[in-house]
């Protein structure tokens, strides 16, 4: 195992191009599409040249030839965006490869789900568009408060439908984080890359609306291997990684998905999840399997509980660890090496970074208890232009530490539930206003 | 060569709030302003702000005005401010209001002791009508399954 993660030292080759030219059109889009000086229009024909010959490749031509003569229509951002998509797409299909050859495992076909008709939502996709298209133009190295603030309306009308819920997740905490860095000519330093995906990754996602993927009735034995963090102010996505036997093994991802606001944070969070979440957060606390019933078990990995799953015997699972198996990868206009998360067993000495920027405030599973573990499970991931690993499971002398396994505990500890506050104040005032 | 990072720290907020005494609390348009519970009665709250340069102001959301600001800024807003730098942190509560020199203040007397305004007569029904936007998260639905695009937010 430590020679297959040797393996990863080395990219593969075109991604470390591939995240070049995506960082040159996050430099346009940086500086602002309407002060575009000669070297920016240069690097955007560079761009262009490499999708020559591609199916995207004379669109792309013409969206740099138009941006560069300033002419400023959504269809050219559109283009421009769908470009550094397919880059980034590209490269995670390569890294995923890459990673999958190193760990000797067969790669599951993805699921690509018809999209749906936009019918409802079109002039909202269509007022999103434009205004990532007003971003660009003006460039986020110039944003300042009332460049976001009058996206509020439309922000408020793609959270209400819940066909739009990854848009709208995205582009809110798009929002919250642009409102944090106004205005940006005062920040010292802007995520350019970062921004770079989240505004590609909502444009494409303004051209259509998601399908949804398959799935069937499951049940069976769920061994918790630990809990994926993803949060913003006002969106909560919490994911348990857990193997799940019904008859054959397979890896799933167990998903709770939920807007909030921003004062509930941390374990409180949980409170949005109810009695399904319950039972979950105590299989971690006390290193037990869970007993599922009913559950949609998902063409995409996804495996969504529908009912409280009851606790059942100990979990073992550094012993289960060989039967770890690869999720399907989303479908292609989602790739990107952010989506990256590859279930393995690591022994110590594996010698990659530990993804700290993952690791939430007061989990049990910290840098130091991964850094000091026997043996540790984790998710591979790819960011900053190499592979690391997000710790889920580090054996230790006594019983392992499990990411998540902490918040039973720090829930016992909560005093007054906001959420409850929140929800009496919203009644009060809500119907009285 | 520039990092090509994908995921950064950062957004956690600085300490955990109390909703019960402060519901809301935001930064927008130059102010800091939100909505205090009154202490004595539950059916009313206050609409306060602090903004940039010091001018604030503090009434019930049916627009009476505060008994607590007698020239200078009241508890409510005292509470406010406490609490939008639990949220926001007091670097970034301090820059917004304009006091950008020196280590942040490190509560919200430090802070507002350094600003010199007057009240500022405003209706409340902009503030209010943000609460009850704020308020509208604990009743979006979203849509069951992995949502990928959390994928760029780490807690
Ligand atoms: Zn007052």
């Amino acid at each position: 195992m430590v020679r297959a993660m040797n393996a990863l030292t080395t990219l593969p080759p075109g991604v470390d191009e591939a995240l070049g030219l995506a960082g040159q059109l996050d430099d346009a889009l940086l500086h602002g599409f309407a002060r575009l000086g000669d070297e920016h229009r240069d690097r955007l024909e560079a761009l262009a040249g490499v999708f020559e010959g591609s199916p995207l490749g004379p669109a792309v031509a013409e969206a740099v030839a138009a941006v560069g003569r300033s002419e400023f229509v959504a269809r050219s951002f559109l283009t421009l965006a769908s470009a550094r998509v397919a880059l980034l797409g590209a490269a995670h299909d390569a890294l995923l490869a890459q990673a999958r050859e190193a760990l000797g495992r067969p790669s599951p076909p993805a699921e690509e789900p018809t999209p749906r008709p936009a019918a409802g939502s079109a002039a909202l996709l269509a007022s999103s568009q434009q205004w990532l298209s007003e971003l660009a133009i003006a460039g986020l190295s110039h944003l300042e408060e009332t460049t976001v603030a009058p996206f509020a309306a439309t922000l408020e009308n793609l959270q209400a439908d819940p066909d739009l819920t990854g848009l709208a997740a995205l582009l809110t905490g798009f929002v919250n984080e642009l409102m944090r860095h106004a205005p940006a000519s005062k920040s010292a330093s802007l995520p350019s890359f970062r921004w770079g995906d989240l505004w590609s990754a909502a444009m494409v996602r303004t051209h259509q609306v998601p399908g949804s993927p398959t799935f069937r009735e499951a049940e069976g034995v769920l061994t918790p291997l630990g809990l994926d963090v993803q949060a913003h102010e006002n969106f909560a996505c919490f994911v348990l990684y857990g193997l799940f036997d019904d008859g054959e093994a397979r890896t799933v991802r167990v998903p709770f998905s939920g807007y909030k606001v921003d004062a509930i944070a941390g374990a409180e969070a949980w409170d949005l999840f109810g009695d399904v979440a319950e039972p979950v957060l105590k299989a971690l606390d006390g290193r037990k399997t869970l007993r599922v019933a009913r559950a949609e078990l998902r063409a995409d990995g996804d495996l969504i509980l529908r009912s409280p799953p009851e606790a059942a015997g100990a979990a073992d699972p550094f012993g289960l660890a060989d039967r770890l198996t690869a999720t399907p990868p989303p479908p292609a206009l989602y790739r990107h090496p952010v989506h990256i998360a590859e279930p393995v067993k690591l022994p110590r000495g594996h010698g990659l970074p530990i993804a700290t920027e993952r690791i939430p405030d007061g989990s049990e599973l910290t840098k130091d208890v991964a850094g000091e573990a026997t043996e540790l499970i984790g998710l591979l991931r790819f960011d900053r232009g190499g592979w690391r690993v997000q710790p889920l499971c580090a054996g230790t002398r006594k019983k392992y530490a499990i990411a998540g396994g902490e918040l039973t505990a720090a829930r016992k500890k909560l005093k007054n539930r906001s959420l409850d506050v929140l929800k009496e104040r919203s009644s009060r005032l809500l119907r009285g206003s | 060569m520039r990092e090509r990072a994908s995921v950064v720290e950062g957004g956690r907020p600085a300490g955990r709030r109390t909703v019960k005494d402060v519901p809301f609390v935001e930064l927008s348009g130059g102010r800091v302003q939100g909505v205090v519970s009154s202490g004595s009665d539950v059916e009313r709250v206050y609409v306060s702000f602090v903004e940039s340069g010091g001018g604030y102001s503090c009434c019930t959301n049916n627009n009476r005005p505060c008994g607590g600001l007698r020239g200078a800024p009241c508890k409510h807003i005292h509470e406010l401010v406490d609490e939008a730098i639990l949220q926001f942190g007091a670097a970034r509560v301090a820059a917004y209001l304009g006091v950008a020199d020196g280590p942040p203040p490190e509560d919200a007397r430090t802070l507002l002791g350094g600003l010199r305004g007057d009240e500022r007569k405003e209706s409340p029904g902009v503030v209010f009508s943000r609460f009850l936007s704020y308020l509208r998260y604990c009743e979006l639905q979203a849509r069951p399954g992995t949502v990928l695009e959390m994928g760029w937010f780490a807690p």
